[in-house]
Formats: C-alpha cells, structure tokens, sequence
C-alpha cells in the first residue's frame, strides 16, 4: 500500500516564513479545497517542514486504478505524492531517522488522475490523517492509529480518516463510508471496489460515480459487519421532534465509534440529491449559555426530562469531503428538515443504542433515588443530587466500558475529598458481569461542566436487548454517593425491591475520559 | 414491550459488600415514574428504525 511503499523521489520543503501554503497548494495541486485545508491543519499547529515522496500505487490506489480503468479505459495517473507535515525544522532525508511519532502532524497521499477524453485532469486527496488539531474545547473519540511511512522509517499517527471523492469510481457516501468504517475497524486498505462490491453486488449498470443510497449504506455496514443504528427522517419525519438526529450523531461520537450524517443541501444551486459526511469528535464548551437556560432539556412524554451531556457541545468536528478534513458543523446549524438519514455504528457486541441505555437509564435515575435516599441523609452531595432529581434536572451521558474498565475506573477513582473505595468491596464487584456496559453518567450543573466530574452511574447489559421494564433483565449495578444499588427481585404487585450497600465515595468522582 | 427475566438479580453481592461495613444490604421498592413514556418512545424509534431502508436517500 502507498502509506508503507517506499518513495521514488523525495523533496523536503521549509514552510516557515514567506512560504506560502496558499500558493503552493495552487502551484502543485491545482488549489483544490480540501488539498488547501491539509495545509491549514499543518500551519495551524505550526508546521515547519514538508515532506513530499513521489510513490507508486499500491494496495487501495492501485486497486482504485484498476476500477477506474473498467469503466474508463483510457485513464492515467498521472501522479501519486504521499505527504506528511511536521513540527521542527529540516533539512535532509538524513534527518527523518531522528524524527518521532510526537512531531508528526498528518500524512496525505494526494493523487492526480486524468482522462484525456474526458476533459479531467485533477487531484484529490485520495486519503489523509491528521492528528486532533489540540484546541482544549475538541474532543475527538473516534480514532484510530495509522501507520505510514516516511523515506525508510515508518511512523504512526493518530486521527479519522479523511477521503475525498473523484466523480469516477466514489462520491461522497464511498468516502464517508471509507473514511469512518477504516477507522472503525482500524484497517486503512478498504478499498472502495470493496465499498462498490458490497452495496451493488452484481449490478452491471451501477455507476459508482452516482453516490450510494442510503440503503446501500447500509448494507455495506452489515457486510462489513459493523453493527450500526439508522434513522431514515424521509421516511418516518416526525422523528425529526420525538428523536432528533443530534441524538444519534453524538451517541455514535461518545461512544468512539462515530457516526454519519446526510442532508440536503439549501440554496438555489441545491441538487436535489443530499451529502452525507463522517462525524467523529464535538466540541465542549464549559461556559455554555445554553443548559442553564433551560433549553436544552430531554423530555420524554410527560414523566421525565433530563439535560443530556451534548448540551455544552456547539459543534460536531466532521470531514466533509468537498470542504476539508476536520472542521466543526455546529449541532443547530443544520436545519432538522434538511437531514435525511443518520447513522451511529456501535462498538461490537453492543446491540442497541446508547440512545435508549439514557432513556431507559433516565428512568432508573428518577425512580430510584428518590427510594434509596431518605430525608435522614445527612450527606450534602446526596441533598444536591435529590434537588436536581425533584427538579428533574440531571444531567446524564452515556459511554460505554467493560466491566473490567469499570471495576479498574473504581480502583482508581478518589472523591473530591481523596476518599478511595473499600478494598475487599473493590475484590467483591469482580463478579461484575455481563463484560460489555453502557455506562449513564449522572451529574449537576457546574460539577458535570467545570470539574468534569460526577455523582453516579448506572451499568446497563449491552450484550443482550435493552428491556425498559423494571425488572432486573438490563439493570445490572448502579453507584451513588455512599452507597451501591443492586437489582433484588420483581414482587407481585408488580412493583420491584433493589438492594442497597456502602461505598466508601461521599462527593463526586471524575467522569469517563479516553 | 414485553417484560425479560430476571438476569441481574444480586443479593448476594449487595450483601457481601454490606459485610465490609458490619451492615445489613437494606432493601428499597421502587416503582417507575416514567415506565409507560419511556416504553412508547423507545416504541416509537424501532418502529422508525424499522422502516429506515423504505424511501432511500440518494447521496453522491
């Protein structure tokens, strides 16, 4: 593959000062957009020297030709350069020996393809990773590491993929698809014949130069094998109100695995077909206006609303492969009848949703805290807690985590007053099963936002279907200040007994951090 | 939706981590305020799951 090949020219350029980035991405490349952000990410985060390698095409660009050529016999690449950006200065191919993982900024293989006839003659990012650009409000979950290489040493770094389509053999959803399922599965050699194969096996008039339905998306997910979570707002529209796709997008962001968006784009030019792009990180924003405001509530029918975690968030960070790689699309941006359809993939062995682990969670949160705790409890976070429950203003979020990541999370974890939990506690909840959880978060305002920290938790089975019922088939354990709650049993007049335990937690403890 | 077994049932353990304050596990009923809303809603996105391959989007 042309990440690892090894390069037939080299040429290593300063970008300090009066290089221009502007006027070599013209120069080289033609100015492309997406081409031009490569190089805004890179002086963004104070690049110094650029690397350009001349490769030849292996792997997913040499596939990539192959299903060019099919369908237009006289095509030529013209040219396939791997670049990579980074911080210090150099000078020589010598050099790049005593270069680290930690100065790298991204990697790119930039590719120009022709087709004489055609009138084409273009280059596009075939595909590129750049790390987290470090701004301290972006969170990027979804992640994986690449390796690529540089002369003769092979380096790693960090990010989403980013692709851009060619209007011949990928529009946006082959690249939406490559660039989120290649970092799902951490495997940069999907191929887009593969993508094409999976979503129209067999179809000898399919036109991969068209994009891909929604549909087909959808089974290039369940060929792949990636369990996912669509809504199609086409054609269910009021579940644009009752589940918004912002709900969804984030679920799939938290959870590191991502999630895709479609719309339609507005404006008199509009087509009438719609975009899709890979979401993979959000912003957080502590002093957020909007969650003390009281707008961002959750409602769910009359009995329950909460303020769930996105609500600091202005913005998801997406690539969008006509503009660039990691750019933010604020949540309230795109208008709820604009968006068609969205996806969240979920880790493996989760089979629902994060979304329905809060609702259902929600509900554990409301019902039982009012139970557990008595007005005799003298503990103060407990006095808080029990407000925001009878103002129904919990903040909840949703992660998941195994059970061993739970009990090491618990092993680790000290309140605010440097309180640790009971050893022999700490050796009894190794009988924590099931191994895969959705863990719901629960906190108040200021302790979620500005110490991001928390006052409990609730673990939901997520290896086997959610059930919404009271009833110990999903509930597996919750914590709260001072104390632990176990499911006990149904009783007959349908109403159910929980058992509760000592922590050695009185305040707060951190929230989830990747 | 109809209800599951019970899978997660676990005095035992309640009572063990009990144990390691010389305490009792004290038992709490509990009945859900929101069981009916949250059962409907969830109901409801299935169902639209259900149907998100009906009026496929095209995207290119």
């Amino acid at each position: 593959m042309s990440r690892l090949s090894s390069p037939t020219r080299v040429r290593i350029i300063s970008t300090a000062r009066p290089f221009s980035s502007f006027r070599f991405a013209d120069e080289e490349f033609h100015g492309t957009a997406p081409i031009r952000r490569l190089f805004s990410l890179a002086r963004s985060q104070n690049a110094k020297t650029l690397v350009i390698e001349s490769v030849p095409a292996q792997g997913p660009a040499k596939d990539e030709n192959e299903e060019i050529k099919r369908r237009f016999p006289k095509h030529k690449m013209i040219s396939l350069l791997r670049v990579s950006f980074w911080k210090p200065e150099f000078k020589t191919q010598k050099d790049i020996v005593f270069l680290r993982n930690s100065q790298c900024l991204g990697y790119a293989l930039l590719k120009r393809d022709a087709i004489k006839a055609e009138g084409i003659d273009r280059w596009h990012v075939f595909e590129a990773v750049f790390r987290n650009n470090g701004h301290q409000h972006n969170y990027t979950p979804a992640q994986h590491r690449f390796d690529f290489r540089v002369g003769e040493k092979t380096f790693t770094v960090k990010g989403c993929l980013y692709a851009q389509q060619n209007g011949l053999n990928k529009a946006c959803a082959q690249v939406a698809l490559r660039s989120l399922c290649a970092t799902y599965l951490g495997d940069p050699d999907l191929t887009y014949r593969q993508i094409n194969e999976l979503a129209a096996p067999g179809e000898t008039n399919f036109d991969p130069s068209k994009g891909l339905s929604s549909e087909q998306i959808a089974e290039v997910l369940e060929k792949l094998d990636i369990p996912y979570f669509d809504i199609n707002y086409e054609a269910t529209k009021d579940m644009r109100k009752a589940f918004p796709f912002q709900k969804i997008v984030y679920s799939g962001i938290e959870s590191g695995c991502g999630s895709l968006l479609a719309f339609r784009l507005s404006g008199p030019d509009a087509k009438n077909e719609g975009h899709i792009i890979p979401c993979f990180g959000h912003t957080f924003n502590e002093d957020a206006w909007a969650p003390h405001a009281d707008v961002m509530y959750f409602t769910v029918g009359e009995t329950i609303k909460y303020v769930p975690s996105r609500s600091w968030m202005s913005s998801f960070i997406v690539h969008d492969d006509n503009l660039g790689a990691n750019l933010c699309i604020p949540q309230g941006f795109l208008q709820n009848d604009k968006v068609g359809y969205a996806v969240e993939l979920l880790p493996r062995g989760y089979v629902y949703p994060g979304a329905f682990a809060e609702l259902v969670a929600a509900d554990y949160f409301y019902s039982l805290l009012p139970a557990v705790y008595t007005k005799s409890f003298k503990n103060r976070w407990v006095r808080c807690l029990s407000h925001y429950v009878h103002d129904q203003r919990l903040i909840l979020r949703t992660v998941p985590i195994t059970a061993q990541d739970y009990l090491d999370f618990l092993g680790n974890a000290e309140d605010w007053e440097n309180n640790r939990e009971n050893e022999n506690s700490l050796k009894d909840l190794q009988e924590l099963k099931p191994e895969k959880l959705w863990m719901i978060e629960v906190s108040i305002p200021e302790v979620f936002s500005t110490n991001k920290r928390k006052l409990g938790e609730i673990l939901l089975d997520a290896e086997n279907p959610l059930s919404e019922m009271i009833d110990g088939a999903s509930f597996v354990m919750a914590r709260f200040p001072e104390c632990y709650v176990f499911f006990d049993k149904v009783k007959k007049s349908g109403s159910s007994s929980f058992l509760t335990s000592p922590s050695s937690f009185k305040s707060h403890l951190p929230l989830l951090t990747r | 939706m109809s209800s599951t077994a019970i899978r997660y049932s676990s005095p035992e353990l309640a009572q063990k981590i009990a144990d390691n304050y010389g305490k009792p596990a004290r038992k709490v009923t509990v009945k859900m305020v929101g069981g009916s809303d949250v059962s409907k809603l969830i109901g409801k996105v299935k169902d639209a799951h259900a149907k998100a391959k009906t009026k496929p989007m095209q995207l290119d």
